[in-house]
């Protein structure tokens, strides 16, 4: 926007004087129009009026409502009026993007000095070169012309990137002699975000995720590094030539992506290297609970068939940072370019599935001039998952990664609770007893998701068919320590299983359990009796704490007699898990230490 | 009457001892099914001396899990025979399966000659025993040859060679099912159209197939 301050045209008193038109003529020709020298409208506008010759000075004054004092008898000098002034405001925007999401308008805005006139009326007319794209009827009151542009032509298309003219026009009356005209430069730009890239502030970090499958193929691994842009918006492969990141081919804002929340698979397509969506994307991110992001935001301004074509020209943009971050640096917005901004806290304090919205919204000013907001702003949602840490597996790679669909089964039980790695192992112990319909095996307790090729080393846990329940939903306590310690490595909990075997004989007593899927307690949870295990599995931290899914305890202290109070081993002292589980509980000896291997 | 009944017995020792243990090729996987139920899935193992997986149902519904481990020779076979024992919390007793085993109406386990085999009923009502036995006559009559496969070769990749597009990995024809070994920065995956190695890093990459046959055959160790 550049502003001209135009001269008020002159009142037809000042202009008519008393030697009639001649003289206000050669004044007009000498001063030039009274109006903006580049007015095209010269020909029509108020500048007419002091040549009019003033015989119908009295039907104008009558028409005009105008402050102008009456001659009584033509001998006596009028007393001028005083002028009618319009000028662009201060802080006019100069740029906006009517294709930003929440535009509700581009305000223009003129100060005007009525000069004490009444029944005045201003016109605000959006033009270019090549025509009239817009006129609008403005609001004027005791000083300011104002008017809302929508960003679209008469027509109702939106008006391509580029500078244009804000022409303000103060008339007497609505339709009638324009009493003074502004001019402003405005620039139509597009501001958008092609990537959003987060990665960890001065605290935290961010963990790579994992979908165990692709388009239902099962071991079809997809790793989503944790530095990999999660957002992203750009034109596919099977659109027309003219679409662009930004907008569809026909000029239509593309669509934001929502965050993706297919927990088995990632977003497919099969133009890209590795089939999954890699144009248009929004992935989740898992982070270790507590960490401060950064998001740094791609800039472009590409508009359909022109990338490029909306980039800001003869006026500066800035991004201003989203509530609750601040910016990284400066925040201009240049094609090409990036911003980024720092959360002020973390936004996934604990473990917990959140919805991060980002709303970048800019200013714009003319070179010198004052930022002004600009209408609508663009809202980027990030789904985040808080999780304790990286995977602990002892193998590293794939598969011994964060799984998106355990995190987020893990993050919905924890809810935000915590971010204590025992209490968040407690909640998966709880999570997996009561949430995933399993079932001890009640025949013979045999494993069916889990292995010890080597002795009781080397334990494999079938993750993936766990997931897929491919071999059902019976377990043993192999399973449960393996899912219980698979789940709580993936969301970096050090956690491990153990073997619980009697020191001299084999298999120990049981007392009153309840196993998962059972109802009630009893003495044995076999549909044949026998109350004892040959052996038992449970999971662990290296402290020796005792964590277990398979089973609850009687935990009133008198685990071998009704009544039962139920009791879920969330960190239990193995003295303590000992007793409640087994009668032979000073002859059980607790072995192992290893995490599981998945496959 | 001692003398009479001994002789017999101490000739017996040293002609079973003499006579050659029998060492089964493989299992034909299409014998196995169990009556009225249909092969669900087959999972080789990441390692040669785990058990291949087999899973059977009526339906879609996992039903019955069973383990087949061909081993080299029949100390193998026990050895995965007595790691299988460990795993199940309350055991069954012994049962007539095999050359030895134990089971009962929901479990079984047992070995005949180099072939361990366990069957887990996850559902339904299958008669666990009675499918234990038609298996355990299926490796029986199976016939003598080599037990395991030729180990697959090492395939290696550059960073010329295996880029940002995956790389398929090609399987002998003759593999029912497979796993893959990767070392370096990499990892495989499986698509609609097969196996592939995704590249995460630069370096060198290295590729092997654990493949099993449709004799349930693995690689020698």
């Amino acid at each position: 926007m550049t502003r001209r301050h135009c001269r008020p045209p002159a009142p037809p008193s000042r202009t008519r004087g008393r030697n009639g038109p001649l003289p206000a003529l050669l004044a007009a020709l000498l001063l030039g129009t009274p109006g903006c020298g580049d007015d095209d409208d010269a020909d029509t506008g108020p500048e007419d009026a002091p040549i009019d010759g003033g015989a119908d000075a009295d039907a104008d004054g009558a028409a005009d409502g105008d402050a102008e004092v009456e001659p009584e008898d033509g001998g006596v000098e009028d007393a001028p009026p005083p002028p009618v002034t319009v000028a662009a405001a201060f802080d006019l925007l100069a740029a906006a993007d009517p294709k930003l999401d929440g535009f509700d308008g581009w305000p223009l805005a003129f100060d005007v000095d009525a000069g004490g006139r009444t029944g005045l009326a201003c016109r605000v007319t959006l033009a270019r070169p090549s025509g009239t794209l817009a006129a609008l009827d403005g609001t004027l009151d005791d000083t300011s012309c104002t008017a809302t542009w929508d960003g679209r032509d008469a027509a109702g298309a939106w008006v391509a990137p580029g500078s244009l003219t804000a022409t303000a026009e103060v008339r007497a009356a609505a339709g009638g002699e324009t009493l003074a005209t502004a001019e402003a430069e405005l620039e139509v730009v597009r501001l958008g975000i092609d990537r959003v890239q987060l990665l960890p502030g001065p605290a935290g970090k961010r963990v790579d995720l994992l979908w165990a499958e692709m388009g239902g193929v099962e071991d079809g691994w997809w790793l989503f590094p944790r530095d990999a842009p999660p957002w992203g918006l750009d034109r596919d492969a099977a659109e027309p030539p003219a679409a662009v990141d930004l907008e569809l081919a026909d000029g239509t804002p593309r669509p934001l992506p929502a965050p993706w929340d297919d927990l088995r698979s990632p977003p497919l397509d099969e133009a890209s290297v590795d089939g999954a969506e890699r144009d248009t994307f929004n992935l989740p991110t898992a982070w270790s609970a507590g960490s401060i992001l950064e998001a740094t935001a791609s800039l472009s301004s590409d508009v359909a068939g022109l990338p490029g074509g909306g980039a800001p020209a003869s006026t500066e943009v800035r991004v201003l940072a989203s509530p609750g971050t601040r910016l990284v640096g400066e925040g201009p917005f240049v094609p090409g370019g990036t911003v980024t901004v720092r959360s002020e806290t973390s936004p996934i304090p604990a473990v917990q599935r959140v919805d991060w919205t980002l709303v970048w919204r800019f200013e714009a000013r003319q070179p010198g001039g004052p930022w002004v907001p600009v209408p609508g702003a663009i809202a980027t949602v990030h789904r985040l998952y808080g999780v304790v840490g990286a995977a602990t597996f002892v193998d590293t790679g794939v598969p011994h990664l964060g799984w998106v669909d355990v995190i987020d089964r893990v993050a919905g039980w924890v809810d935000g609770a915590t971010a204590d790695p025992t209490r968040v192992a407690g909640r998966i112990v709880e999570g997996v007893y009561h949430t995933l319909g399993l079932r001890y095996d009640d025949v013979r307790g045999a494993s069916a998701y889990s292995d010890y090729p080597d002795g009781w080393d080397d334990g494999v846990f079938f993750a993936g068919a766990f997931e897929r329940r491919d071999y059902g939903s019976t377990i043993n306590c192999s399973d449960a320590a393996g899912i219980v310690g698979a789940y709580a490595n993936m969301v970096g909990i050090d956690m491990r299983y153990h073997i619980l075997t009697h020191a001299w004989r084999d298999g120990f007593d049981l007392n009153y359990i309840r196993p998962i899927g059972f109802a009630e307690f009893d003495e044995t949870p076999f549909l044949f009796g026998g109350g004892s295990f040959s052996y038992h599995a449970v999971a662990g931290p290296p402290d020796g704490s005792i964590f277990d899914a398979t089973l609850a305890l009687d935990g009133d202290g008198v685990p071998t007699a009704p009544p039962h109070v139920f009791l879920l081993a969330e960190g239990l002292p193995p003295a303590d898990y000992l007793f409640d589980l087994s009668s032979d509980w000073a002859g059980i000896r607790i072995r192992y230490d290893e995490t599981v291997e998945l496959q | 009457m001692k003398t009479s009944w001994l002789v017999p017995l101490a000739w017996l020792v040293p002609l079973a001892a003499a006579a050659e243990p029998i060492v089964h090729g493989g299992v034909d996987v299409d014998e196995l099914t169990p009556a009225g139920m249909q092969r669900l899935s087959v999972t080789a193992p990441t390692e040669a001396a785990r058990p291949v997986r087999l899973v059977y149902g009526r339906g879609t519904t996992p039903e019955l899990l069973v383990d087949v481990r061909v081993a080299p020779d029949a100390a193998g076979a026990r050895d995965a025979l007595a790691v299988r024992r460990r795993t199940v919390s309350h055991p069954p007793p012994e049962a007539p399966l095999g050359d030895t085993g134990f089971g009962d109406a929901g479990f079984a386990a047992f070995v005949r000659d180099n072939v361990f085999v366990a069957i887990h009923r996850v559902a339904g009502a299958a008669d666990v025993l009675a499918v234990a036995r038609a298996i355990d006559a299926v490796v029986a009559a199976a016939p003598p040859g080599a037990p395991t496969l030729a180990p697959g070769a090492r395939r290696s990749y550059d960073d010329a060679q295996l880029g940002e597009r995956p790389v398929p990995v090609e399987f002998p024809a003759d593999l029912l099912a497979a796993q893959l070994e990767v070392c370096g920065p990499a990892y495989a995956r499986r698509t609609a159209d097969g196996w592939v190695v995704v590249r995460t890093g630069p370096g060198l990459v290295t590729v092997r197939v654990l493949g099993v046959d449709r004799r349930l055959r693995t690689a020698a160790e």
